[in-house]
């Protein structure tokens, strides 16, 4: 079994009062043992939302697909079921300390709490390995922090205090959602080389969740692009770079403020305004703001062509029949 | 936090050295005297104005009874004749404190109860109920509530006494009436801190940590929802504590609120100093207590304001 997790076909909806919130439409995607699969996408693409409904942290209506997690189907467990699974096997990551963490709860209790739950541990084993996992997350003086709040850290300490309450029971995979957003660029760093770190020690699978290219490009082994809910591309972090075959993927590499540019040069944007969750498109979701689109994308959702044994795109401008439109549309085979 | 209370302290000195000024001048201003009624004639009420030393100036009344107060002599009843207001409150309070302390208990348990499941089960049947009893609590007097327990439980059932209180059972149905308007004001109030709770970033976050659903109720949810019910706790403990004389009354309580309001009727001076000081200290008392609580329950509030 070299699959740890393996989410088929997957959609989820929200009740609305403006109706029928699509989320996530027919995503699979697949997550390796100790491998750190990066999912892409802008705000609202549905990245936050499917990993939330893996675990069922999320008030949700799954319309299809399964999951897969460990060779087991926990498609359909229940809140107990799901109890053992979270924390103990699957650890998360959230995105703002700050709210994240309980204020009014020492910051030991809320790391022990796991342990104590899955692992059987009495209050003083759990209180030394809280202790081991403060001084693994590199926060100095734990002794002393176990007995503070978090209104007492800054946010590098607590996002790493996060970190440490999602390792507590050593799990099999953790899920990093937008881990380092609310943080400044050196803590960013810092806490990206944690997570390295820690994924090492601990042997664990890692599916960070990023709207931002240049950390998901030191870090992660695979790509999943994701637009309006579904993935668009998945490759190896080099295909993805190197060889993107999605116009919304090579959309997004040149929006990367480049630091060698002209400083009157203007940054490059994708035009267009994000997809409406309410009223996917019948065709290609990214077909309103899609340079190279043509007459079927706006009617017919395109199938995923595999490129290599890791890396496929769902783009109709590579059928077979779209070739003289290539060469019209300009599109380059590489970047 | 030694300097923080030595404030506080000396705050609440000032506010009752003041509150003592107000009332002792107010009740001079009301028109009469404790022996304006009929049953004296002038000489009589002159005779007595003079034994009392109500017929010296106001303001070396003030003095004379702020000086008697520092020395702990609250004074004679002027009604209630020759009885020390000391010994009037040391027989009366413990009554309104026994009723109080129930109530008090009485309405934690429920409001709080009754706020949770309230959140809990936001927007179904069990939601609805509680908004009825708040509404309830809330709007319907405690003259009405109290008349209509007694009425039911017992004029037509006959499970309780009617009134007076020298047992369990006599204790049940005073408690009820006093209690019920904090018991909705409580449950409206932990309904809200708790739906506010239920949908934060932590209690996800306690969630994915795998724990059950009792102990994220515990120790997360309900413990995070109980800081506005700690702010109104002060003042509705001391009013509680202190006694409300409509229900003492309807249930034959020998509490205070029953002297608070005959001190008032019969302008009995000294008596309606008394209570006024022994309520505003009460509250004072229980304001302070209230605001050292504030830092256990939310460790972000920090007394003194200094950084630890």
């Amino acid at each position: 079994m070299d699959e740890i997790l393996k989410v088929d076909d997957l959609s989820i909806s929200f009740q609305t009062y403006n109706g029928e919130v699509q989320a996530v439409r027919h995503a699979s995607f697949s997550l390796k043992r100790k491998e750190v699969l990066a999912i892409v996408g802008e705000s609202g693409s549905g990245k936050s939302v499917m990993m939330q409904s893996i675990l069922k942290l999320t008030p949700c209506i799954r319309k299809s697909g399964s999951i897969w997690f460990d060779g087991e189907d926990i498609t359909e467990f229940d809140d107990q079921q799901m109890q053992k699974i979270r924390g103990s096997k699957i650890g998360i990551i959230f995105q703002d300390a700050m709210t994240s963490l309980n204020p009014t709860m020492r910051i030991g209790r809320q790391i022990s709490e796991s342990l104590r739950r899955h692992q059987n541990m009495t209050a003083e084993q759990a209180r030394k390995r809280a202790l081991e996992l403060l001084t693994q997350v590199g926060i100095n003086h734990p002794e002393q922090r176990y007995r503070q709040y978090i209104h007492n850290l800054s946010g590098g300490m607590r996002q790493r205090v996060m970190i440490a309450i999602a390792l507590a029971c050593k799990p099999k995979v953790l899920i990093a959602d937008e881990p380092t957003t609310a943080l400044d660029v050196t803590i960013q760093a810092q806490i990206m080389s944690l997570l390295g770190r820690l994924k090492e020690e601990l042997d664990c699978s890692i599916v960070l969740i990023t709207h931002d290219l240049g950390v998901v490009a030191a870090y992660a082994d695979r790509i999943v692009v994701m637009y309006a809910g579904q993935p668009v591309e998945v490759g190896a972090s080099r295909d993805i770079f190197y060889h993107p075959q999605h116009p919304y993927t090579r959309g997004l590499l040149a929006s990367i403020p480049r630091l060698d540019a002209d400083g009157a040069q203007e940054l490059t944007s994708i035009a267009g305004t994000p997809p409406d969750a309410l009223n996917p498109l019948p065709g290609c979701a990214f077909y309103p703001r899609c340079k190279y689109a043509m007459r079927i994308c706006q009617d017919e959702a395109a199938p995923n062509k595999n490129f290599s044994e890791s890396h496929c795109a769902a783009c109709h401008i590579h059928d077979a029949g779209a070739a003289e439109t290539r060469v019209k549309l300009g599109w380059r085979e590489t970047l | 936090m030694f300097k923080y209370i030595c404030k506080r302290l000396l705050i609440s000195v000032i506010t009752l050295l003041v509150l003592c000024a107000v009332v002792f001048f107010a009740i001079k201003f009301i028109p009469g005297d404790p022996f304006s009624g009929p049953e004296y004639t002038d000489a009589m009420r002159q005779k007595m104005l003079e034994l009392y030393g109500l017929d010296k100036p106001v303001l070396q009344q003030f003095f004379t009874y702020m000086g008697n107060l520092l020395s702990g002599n609250f004074g004679i009843s002027i009604y209630y004749t020759g009885k020390p207001v000391v010994d009037i409150i040391a027989t009366a309070f413990p009554q309104s404190l026994d009723l109080g302390i129930r109530a008090l208990l009485f309405a934690l348990i429920a409001g709080i109860g009754l706020g949770v499941l309230a959140a809990l089960h936001r927007g179904k049947a069990l939601d609805y109920m509680s908004i009825v009893i708040s509404i309830i609590g809330i709007s319907i007097p405690s003259f009405v509530v109290a008349s209509m327990l007694q009425y039911i439980f017992a004029v037509v059932l006959g499970w309780l006494p009617v009134a007076r209180y020298t047992s369990f059972a006599h204790t049940i149905m005073p408690t009820v009436a006093l209690a019920l308007p904090t018991i909705a004001r409580f449950a409206r109030l932990m309904r809200t801190s708790m739906l506010e709770v239920i949908d934060s970033d932590y209690v996800k976050t306690a969630r994915s940590k795998g724990l059950k659903k009792r102990q994220i109720l515990l120790s997360h949810q309900v413990r995070n929802s109980l800081l506005p019910l700690v702010t109104v706790l002060g003042p509705t403990t001391a009013s509680l504590l202190t006694g409300s004389f409509v229900v003492e009354s309807i249930f034959a309580v020998p509490g205070l609120g029953k002297f608070f309001v005959d001190s008032i009727n019969t302008q009995d001076y000294s008596l309606i100093m008394g209570l006024t000081i022994f309520y505003g200290a009460f509250l004072v008392i229980m304001n302070f207590i209230v605001d050292l609580i504030y830092g256990i329950v939310d460790p972000r509030i920090r007394i003194g304001g200094t950084k630890g």
